[in-house]
């Protein structure tokens, strides 16, 4: 949904934007294999109708606008500016994203602004420097391998876990905090058949079949613990927040009928509808 | 190459924290440590106590182990930030993950969290949730964001940059957080700190609604903040 902005935006379609491109091909959302030593070198180019931009918003036609991108990163709420400059009919541009700097899911975004802060002649014109009139955000995410938890290896000996539990999903009730800080999927060292089924390059039929049963009592857990937020709006959190990802399990859960008064009421046709949610949604071992 | 530190998990720190603060004592690893995976070269012992000893020897010239005043330990932490970022080259997203600090806290650092937060059973300081609360984590990012603005950093007080960096819009732009900061402290007004604090960062939070801030230069967002913290001024004066 378009925001609303106290001034007048030009319709969205005046300006086109290439797809991001790293390394001359289009930007996956999600990097595999990325290192934080390696700094990503981003491109893409716009154009847009000056004129039919400035009088859709209203504005005189000499007056200044800038093209700015910039990014912000999920685990930390850091931002910064990577680009910044007059803006041109057609444009190309070339940005480095710092390696050291970004984490999680990264969000960046391309904004044409008022460049200096100008006399408005009639009501709701943009007259701040900075005034957005148009934007467009890309995001994506650099953590960890194909899987969408950290995963952290530990002897369960020295945790409040259990050590004969194959693993333990880390989570947190903190709604607003950036889900990839936060959540992590700890796995035993003592199960080794468990360890070495994740770490196997080429899997084999027990390995995927225990990733798989993995897999599915994450899903699990998850789908119970957004239940504890039954009465909580969770998408009104932002994306990549705690609150957002458990979001999406709510959905799950409410679309298979469960709900925490089932859970009280009756657990047992909890636990199989429990099963059958997260099986419809590709989770564990899928019925031949 | 940058460092990986030892990450606690919650569920672990959270148990080691109720088991009583009392309890912990300093150690260079714990059995249910992990690392990321990426992202640089693992802190190995020696790396840790290196640190440990350079935290002991500035807690030392600030009153540690004895009883100090709560100003000798003010004065701690803006010395102590500097020793974190230095001691502790962290990727953002390292320094990003709750886990690293709580490691700190409860392992390597245990005494010395203790002496600072004094008499404090704060579960945040301790058990890293918040990176602008915990002990270790909020000195070390005060540090980052502050980086070229030092003397600044030594005119706020805990609870001035507590406000202006709990809220992500604004303390996750050093640039903007700075300029705000430098505005405030600049402020001839006589309105209480933290009321302008409080009500600066509310209108700038309206004001990004549809202002992008990394579009302005240095000046304009300097100028944007003194303007904002003076009618913050003006209207906390106009309410009394």
């Amino acid at each position: 949904m378009r925001e609303l902005k106290p001034y007048f935006v030009p319709p969205e379609g005046l300006v086109v934007m290439s797809t991001w491109e790293l390394d001359g091909t289009p930007m996956p959302e999600f990097l595999e294999g990325w290192d934080p030593q390696t700094d990503l070198v981003m491109s893409s180019r716009l154009s847009v109708d000056l004129v039919e931009f400035l009088a859709a918003a209203r504005l005189p036609e000499r007056t200044d606008l800038r093209l700015t991108i910039s990014w912000s990163s999920s685990t930390t709420g850091m931002s910064a500016s990577l680009y910044s400059a007059t803006l041109e009919p057609n444009q190309a541009y070339t940005v480095t994203l710092p390696g050291d700097r970004i984490g999680g899911t990264v969000q960046v975004r391309s904004a044409i602004t008022l460049t200096d802060e100008r006399q408005p002649a009639g009501v709701a014109e943009a007259f701040r420097a900075g005034s957005v009139l148009w934007d467009s955000v890309t995001a994506f995410r650099l953590d960890g391998d194909s899987a969408m938890f950290p995963i952290g290896i530990a002897d369960f000996a020295g945790t409040p876990y259990g050590p004969h539990a194959s693993w333990h999903l880390q989570s947190s009730d903190e709604l607003d905090a950036p889900f990839l800080g936060t959540f992590l999927l700890l796995i035993n060292t003592r199960d080794t058949l468990l360890v070495e089924a994740i770490d196997q390059k080429r899997p084999t039929a027990l390995s995927m079949q225990l990733v798989s049963e993995l897999e599915a009592g994450v899903a699990a857990v998850m789908v119970e613990q957004a239940l504890l937020f039954e009465d909580v709006d969770l998408e009104s959190y932002p994306d990549d927040s705690v609150g957002r990802v458990l979001g999406r399990y709510k959905q799950i859960a409410h679309s298979a009928g469960l709900t925490a008064s089932l859970r009280a009421e009756d657990p047992s046709r909890f636990r199989s509808l429990v099963d059958s949610a997260i099986r419809a949604h590709g989770y564990g071992r899928i019925f031949e | 190459m940058t460092l990986l530190l030892p990450r606690l998990p919650f569920g672990v720190a959270s148990a080691l924290f109720d088991k009583g603060l009392e309890q912990l004592d300093p150690s260079m690893a714990h059995p249910a440590q992990v690392y990321s995976p990426i992202g640089g070269s693992r802190a190995d012992e020696q790396k840790l106590s290196t640190a440990r000893a350079e935290l002991l020897r500035l807690a030392g010239d600030f009153g540690f182990p004895t009883i100090s005043t709560e100003s000798a330990r003010i004065a701690f932490d803006r010395a102590a930030a500097d020793l974190m970022v230095r001691v502790f080259d962290l990727t953002w997203a390292e320094a990003g993950a709750r886990d690293i600090w709580s490691f700190l806290s409860i392992i390597l650092f245990p005494d010395v969290t203790r002496w600072r937060f004094h008499g404090s059973t704060n579960r945040e300081r301790w058990v890293a949730t918040d990176l602008t609360r915990h002990a270790w984590s909020r000195l070390w990012w005060q540090a980052t964001v502050f980086k070229g603005a030092e003397n600044l950093l030594l005119e706020l007080t805990e609870s001035d940059l507590n406000q202006l960096l709990e809220r992500r819009s604004i303390g996750g732009d050093p640039r903007l957080v700075q300029a705000l900061g430098r505005a405030v402290v600049d402020s001839t007004q006589a309105v209480a700190r933290r009321e302008l604090i409080r009500d600066s960062t509310a209108r700038i939070r309206r004001r990004l609604a549809f202002v992008d801030v990394r579009s302005l230069d240095d000046e304009q967002v300097a100028a944007m903040c003194d303007e904002i913290v003076r009618a913050s001024s003006e209207a906390i004066r106009a309410s009394r």
